[in-house]
């Protein structure tokens, strides 16, 4: 999965957690910038999990403060893929 | 952190409500229950393993940073004899209430700990599911955990003597929940009940100790927590009448929800307890 898929489906997860349409994004957008809170993001993290059937370690959740950070810990536990 | 309308939030609700669903002394935190199903004892037996885990004895100075309605003040005046206890607390109606109980060789201040300024260095620190307050969700999420609680550690140590112990009590979050409607209740206690406050990760105080104080002794209590918000929710439940025609049905729903999000917190493994024996590092 490109990066760029990474982004769209995370665009969509935003809409589906705060019930608005997500801004335009890329991996230097800051998560709190989104106006999304911990609580929020760990719902979108959860939900970007179930989509992609893995699961990221709770610590590396603890440290995500940008889409950036979110895409890493995402694209890292892909099957398949360059880190 | 919490600041001093945030913790009237959560304990000015009036002392008489959680006199009626807290134990007889008023501990607001986690019991033992490794010998016993009642609560008043074990809450004791909670407050006997801190008293161990902070090397007290009758002689001591002790200072207890968060001290709640004075139910370890109380304890260490009352049941063990210690001869100089001072609690501090940021709410009012807790502060008013230990002055209430008037115990022997126990003093208390309404202050914010970054203010305080002891008038002596203790041979004990003791502190209960306090540093819960000290970092805000969106602290910890910049990343400030660590030095927030460090800051905290630091000061605790500038409190006290050479060869001080710190008995320390904290809930800790564990792991991170998956489920939407668990998010949402946590969400909700975090924000609405402790407002300005959020659990610290294990790892965190494990940093933040350094370079004060040594670990010595941790221990975790995650099914102990489970079982004292039980024993709390029963006993609210128990007074369901009485709180309804004193404050009204509202308060009583949401501390219903609060306890029931705590004990499924507890069962889900989202939130455990640990209690830690430190030991001073005098020369850093
Ligand atoms: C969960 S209660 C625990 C009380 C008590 N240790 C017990 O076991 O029942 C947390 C305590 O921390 C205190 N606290 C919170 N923020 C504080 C601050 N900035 N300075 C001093 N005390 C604070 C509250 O006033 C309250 O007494």
């Amino acid at each position: 999965m490109s990066t760029e898929e990474l982004l769209a489906l995370i665009r969509t997860g935003i809409a589906d957690v705060t019930g608005r349409p997500a801004p335009a994004l890329d991996i230097d957008t800051g998560i709190e910038a989104l106006g999304l809170d911990s609580l929020q993001t760990l719902e979108l993290v959860s939900w970007a999990e179930e989509r992609l059937a893995i699961r990221v370690p709770d610590e590396e959740l603890a440290t995500v403060r940008s889409i950036g950070d979110l895409t890493g810990a995402l694209s890292a536990r892909l099957p398949g893929e360059p880190r | 952190m919490s600041d001093k309308a945030e913790v009237a939030v959560s304990y000015d609700v009036d002392n008489e409500f959680f006199r009626l669903w807290l134990d007889r002394r008023m501990n607001y935190t986690c019991a033992v229950f490794d010998d016993t199903d009642d609560l008043d004892a074990a809450q004791v037996a909670k407050l006997d393993v801190l008293y161990r885990y902070g090397h007290v004895r009758p002689d001591s100075r002790v200072l207890d940073i968060g001290c709640g309605w004075g139910a370890n003040l109380e304890y260490l005046a009352v049941d063990r004899g210690v001869r100089e206890a001072h609690g501090i607390t940021l709410s009012e109606a807790q502060h008013a209430e230990i002055v209430r109980r008037n115990l022997p060789g126990v003093t208390a201040s309404c202050v914010d700990y970054r203010d305080y300024v002891p008038p002596v260095r203790f041979d004990t620190i003791m502190s209960i599911c306090m540093i819960e307050h000290v970092c805000t969700p969106q602290q910890a999420r910049a990343g400030e955990a660590v030095a927030r609680y460090r800051d905290y550690f630091r000061r605790a140590w500038e409190w006290s003597r050479p060869g001080a112990h710190f008995a320390l009590q904290c809930i800790l979050r564990n792991r991170a929940p998956r489920l939407a409607a668990d998010i949402r209740e946590i969400g909700w206690v975090t924000y609405q009940i402790f407002p300005g406050g959020i659990t610290p990760r294990m790892e965190d105080i494990v940093q933040a100790v350094n370079p004060y104080w040594e670990i010595v002794e941790v221990r975790t209590r995650r099914e102990d927590y489970r079982r004292t918000c039980e024993h709390w929710r029963s006993r609210l439940r128990g007074h369901a009448d009485e709180i309804r025609r004193r404050w009204g049905d509202h308060l009583l729903a949401d501390y219903d929800r609060y306890l029931t999000a705590c004990i499924r917190a507890f069962e889900m493994h989202y939130q455990s307890l640990a209690q830690w024996s430190l030991r001073r590092i005098d020369e850093i």
